[in-house]
């Protein structure tokens, strides 16, 4: 990590350090990947009800 | 792990479908052991995906959702060709098990669609740089998600079990148009999204992951499909339809 | 028999409507980005409108202001010196995976003195993913990333 930030501070009049916009790596993120899961599992659990407020009563 | 590992558990689905033909009511007594599955690879999929695949090279971390996306939209995809075959099937026999097939699987995909698609927005902010675009891709997504709820409305509209099934059976038939166009929007026209990954342009970890999850996506849209088409036939029966209506085994007792 | 008359209609209009997506002038129509040969190629009826350009980020041709609020950078056909090319000038801040050799799609106008403004910069990323290599430099990797073809050149 540290040869890296010493390389990218040598470039870093031609192009960005890592994590800086523009760099090429996408940096963190993590809450983008929080919410896809939760958004996943909330669709099964509420779809599920769903078909459990529904279902057959014979 | 190899990634070949996650597909010995294709076994269960693919085997239950190709005996579901010649015994009807298979579903009623191993829908759990689906369930199960769907459990257990949706949870080993998503472990796999947030604590063990390494962070993509370019992407980073928000490679993960690969393993929730890609899963969820194809099995929209399937869902909405199986509402394409039973309609196709209704017509030709008047199956009054297709058209309650062809209702549930319409439900299913709308509801795995919406939830792909949403996770495919959230994606896009950080890789791309916009939540959303009108590439044919995306588009065609989203007129998927309008077309199968606009059918899903009609349906509602007709109280006449005949009348609903053939129009449902006609526009589900037309359907086909929109899963082909979406699947194969990438490679017909320009677009923002890329085209089809393979397990050969994807880092093995990440299919293993992937994988899991996939499988574990088919069993639970079978459960749902088979929960939903439960409904579907209680639904008709009460509407007093013709005793063909019926069909179902579990219907007979 | 009604029913398969139904069916049959269905399936017809169905193919009809595939080969119009898939082979008809549609994609010529609702073209949904321009590469920059084609762009150049409709000279001034593509001056004005709000349009979208989509290729490959030209090496070595990001240029930032001093405080990094304005971007200059060349759309290009492909990775070749030879390929052409366009300006692209964008008051936004670029997502993060923006480098020189990726594929971007860029929303704007382009105008009489040959540079295209935008103010929506989105970057396309490949079918292809792969880990990051243990001990691979920053130099080593921007090198390794200019060797493949984006998504965009297709």
């Amino acid at each position: 990590m540290i040869p890296l930030l010493v390389l990218a501070q040598a470039a870093a009049d031609a192009q960005p350090s890592p994590g800086q916009v523009g760099s090429g790596r996408v940096i963190g993120g993590w809450e983008f990947v929080t919410a896809a899961y939760v958004l996943t599992f909330l669709g099964i659990v509420l779809y599920a009800a769903s078909l459990w407020v529904r279902r057959p009563r014979s | 792990m190899p990634s070949w590992v996650p597909l010995v558990l294709l076994l269960v689905p693919v085997g239950i479908c190709l005996a579901l033909p010649f015994k009807r009511d298979l579903l009623d007594k191993v829908w759990l052991v689906l369930a199960a599955e769907a459990v257990f690879g949706i949870g080993v999929g998503t472990y796999l995906a947030l604590f063990s695949v390494p962070p993509e090279r370019d992407m980073g971390e928000v490679v993960r959702i690969f393993a929730a996306h890609v899963p969820q939209v194809q099995n929209a995809l399937l869902a909405v060709v199986l509402n394409f075959g039973c309609s196709l099937w209704f017509l030709i026999r008047k199956s009054w098990v297709a058209d309650s097939l062809a209702e549930s699987s319409a439900e299913v995909g709308l509801y795995l669609g919406a939830v792909g698609t949403a996770l495919g927005a959230i994606w896009a902010k950080p890789t791309w740089g916009v939540y959303w675009t009108w590439d044919p891709r995306l588009t065609s997504a989203a007129v998927m998600l309008i077309y199968y709820a606009g059918y899903l409305a009609l349906r509602r509209f007709t109280d006449n079990p005949d009348t609903r099934a053939t129009w449902s059976a006609a526009l589900g038939t037309f359907g086909i148009v929109i899963p082909v166009t979406v699947y194969k929007s990438v490679v017909w026209m320009k677009s923002m999204h890329q085209v089809q990954s393979s397990p050969e342009t994807v880092y093995p970890q990440l299919v293993t992951a992937f994988r899991f999850s996939a499988i574990g996506f088919l069993c639970l849209m079978i459960v749902f499909i088979y929960q939903r088409y439960r409904i579907a036939q209680e639904q008709l029966k009460r509407e007093v339809a013709p005793p063909e209506a019926l069909g179902a085994p579990q219907g007979a007792a | 028999m009604k029913n398969i008359v139904i069916a049959a209609v269905a399936l017809v209009l169905a193919a009809g409507a595939l080969g119009v997506i898939a082979f008809g002038k549609l994609g010529e129509n609702l073209v949904y980005y321009w590469s920059p040969s084609q762009l150049l190629a409709q000279g001034d009826k593509a001056i004005g409108p709000t349009i979208r350009l989509g290729g490959v980020v030209a090496a070595g041709s990001i240029a930032w202001n001093a405080n990094k609020t304005h971007l200059d950078f060349k759309v290009a056909d492909g990775m070749l010196p030879t390929a052409s090319f366009v300006t692209v000038s964008s008051n936004e801040i670029p997502p993060q995976m923006f480098r020189e050799g990726i594929g971007v799609v860029v929303e704007g106008t382009y105008d009489k003195s040959g540079v295209f403004r935008t103010n929506r910069l989105m970057v396309n990323h490949s079918n292809k993913y792969r880990p990051p290599q243990e001990g691979q430099s920053q130099e080593e990797w921007q090198k390794s990333l200019l060797e493949e073809e984006p998504q965009a050149t297709k």
